[in-house]
């Protein structure tokens, strides 16, 4: 028939166009329900607020915080270095690259882990594997690192560790925010250059 | 991108309901021109004689693929955002095997079965009333059934992705098979052939009418 | 007026493939059929037996937050297929009333048939979510893996009980 015909090679040669141009695929939001359920409880993509605070005071560069709090919250005080990116506004296009990372980790955080919990396994489902999230938030940040204090007359080396840590990161992250925004970014600069004078570093 | 429409601008409710008048009205005349308003014709398929559902079921399947593919290429649809239907394993097969029988059984699917009713063919109308009827048990039998329906969920899963080829390859490929499928079809007509069915390709002729000659 | 012979069936497939590409394009989803009854239904429970329809799990859930289940895109797409079949037949000579089957089969028993065909079916394109249209047809013009599932469970499961309704058709 010359219409089985016809349809035939315009199917064809349109399948061959298509086989031969790959279509741009914008990062689709599709997990199963069981998968999603597992990213959710997940205890291994969970870091507490003591390895935070390491990586704080070390300015770990694998490691990217992303404070999924409203903005003026991000605004008001933050973790130093942080990034904002409103739950809202996990899936937003423009924000692909900066959930991508190069592959590094991302942390996500909020007030408590609600927020937190929800970006991360939004960002799961968008196909990021590396994503965190801080367990307890903003608050457990306050209870641990910055309300920690010492009692009692003897002390382990670790203890002493783990405090002299979160002393730093205390101080970091008041330093931090006492800063206006502009000046946030130098803060690492000094004190990169503070630490290699006291090392006896180059100028 | 302007596709799909309802989803990308802010219309009112009843916008949407209007394209779905008008899909269903041009639905409606295809099949209908077709012949898809003749169970004989339909249930042909299976014995050989009338092969047309293949060739227009692969045809449209194809035409709507490879057009919202070109669609999507040229950036006017956002295939993201058109419904994919998700996998239910067991409910998927379970249920396609029940309406094959009832396909065999009926000689309709509901929208032939609707559309040769509107032209006033009987068997199709009681075929709808079955069917509405088969919709109401299944409303009424849902607390025993549902475990069944929700088993083994797999999401909207796509062929493309499980069998990791690009979608523009799958695509090509299946338009091959179905190329290979038409001319097959023609084969089998002429082998199957049944001229004691009049009527199938001319309806001014019915089978109940050649009793009369 | 002598009814006109059907349209080539290539021509056809593509009229009905540039529906659903429409529907797709504009609404942004596949056809179906077989929902639009069960919108029917759900209506009409909701219209007999409120109470019933309130309570039931199934029913339920169509009259949340006052939405009115026939105020629905595959109801009013399910009125188009009337309308669109209607216009067509009429332009084609093809309209009248006939109970359609083979010489030597009864009327009662085509009639039984189709209804009980019509039962099972609808019964199971509820199962499968979609019926030839909406899983199928629709399915495939996404690539779903359910459409081609559920397309090869219809098929293949016609197929095979053919042999025992062949006295039905032939």
């Amino acid at each position: 028939m010359n219409t089985r015909i016809r349809i035939s090679v315009l199917l064809v040669l349109l399948g061959l166009f298509l086989a031969l141009f790959p279509e741009e695929n914008p990062g689709r939001y599709r997990i199963s329900p069981q998968e999603l359920a597992r990213w959710a409880t997940a205890d291994s993509m969970v870091v507490f607020p003591d390895e935070v605070a390491r990586w704080i005071n070390s300015e770990e560069q694998e490691v990217t915080l992303i404070d999924v709090r409203h903005r003026e919250e991000y605004a008001a005080c933050r973790l130093p270095g942080a990034l904002s990116v409103p739950l809202e506004e996990i899936t937003d296009p423009q924000n692909e690259d900066l959930l991508r990372n190069k592959g590094g980790k991302l942390v996500f955080y909020s007030n408590d882990e609600e927020a937190a919990a929800a970006a991360q396994v939004l960002a799961a489902g968008m196909g990021h594997s590396q994503v965190y999230r801080m367990s307890g938030g903003m608050n457990a940040w306050f209870e641990t690192v910055m309300n920690s204090s010492f009692s009692g007359e003897r002390i382990t080396a670790r203890e002493n560790a783990l405090f002299t840590q979160r002393l730093n990161a205390r101080k970091l992250f008041t330093r931090y925010n006492s800063l206006p925004d502009s000046l946030k970014e130098n803060l690492f600069v000094t004190r990169r250059l503070e630490k290699a004078r006291m090392d006896g570093g180059c100028e | 991108m302007i596709g799909p429409v309802s989803a990308l601008f802010q219309l009112p409710g009843w916008v949407d309901l209007l394209f779905a008048l008008f899909v269903g009205i041009a639905f409606g005349y295809a099949l209908e021109q077709g012949g898809f308003s003749s169970s004989r014709k339909l249930a042909g398929m299976f014995y050989g004689y009338d092969t047309t559902v293949l060739k227009v079921f692969f045809t449209a399947a194809l035409v709507a693929l490879v057009g919202a593919r070109l669609l999507s290429f040229f950036g006017l649809l956002d295939l993201d955002l058109v419904f994919v239907n998700e996998y239910y394993v067991n409910a998927a097969i379970a249920g396609g095997v029940i309406m094959g029988l009832g396909f065999i059984m009926g000689g309709f699917c509901p929208g032939t079965g609707v559309c040769a009713a509107s032209i006033g063919k009987t068997d199709a109308m009681v075929y709808v009333l079955g069917g509405v009827t088969g919709a109401f048990l299944f409303a009424e039998t849902w607390p025993w059934v549902a475990p069944l329906a929700m088993k083994n969920y797999k999401g909207p899963l796509q062929i493309h992705e499980v069998l990791g080829l690009s979608s523009g390859l799958f695509t090509l490929l299946l338009i091959v098979a179905a190329v290979a499928m038409f001319w097959l079809a023609e084969k089998a007509e002429k082998r199957f052939a049944r001229p004691d069915i009049g009527g199938l390709n001319d309806p001014g002729m019915h089978p109940e009418d050649t009793k009369k000659v | 007026m002598k009814s006109k012979p059907y349209m080539n069936p290539y021509l056809a497939g593509t009229l009905l493939g540039l529906a659903l590409l429409s529907a797709m394009f504009l609404s942004g989803r596949g056809l179906g059929a077989s929902g639009g009854m069960k919108y029917c239904v759900v209506s009409a429970v909701g219209a007999v037996d409120r109470e019933h329809a309130l309570e039931s799990a199934y029913y339920s859930k169509y009259f949340e937050e006052g939405k009115h289940p026939l105020a629905n895109w595959l109801t009013v797409e399910l009125a188009g297929l009337l309308i669109g079949g209607f216009i067509s037949g009429a332009l084609s000579g093809r309209l009248g009333l006939k109970n359609e089957r083979p010489p030597h089969v009864s009327g009662r028993k085509r009639l039984f048939f189709a209804f009980l065909g019509g039962l099972l079916f609808v019964y199971g394109a509820q199962l499968a979510r979609g019926c030839t249209s909406g899983a199928a047809l629709s399915g495939m013009a996404v690539l779903s893996v359910a459409g081609f599932v559920t397309m090869a469970a219809i098929f293949g499961s016609a197929f095979l009980f053919a042999w025992f309704f062949r006295k039905l058709w032939i």
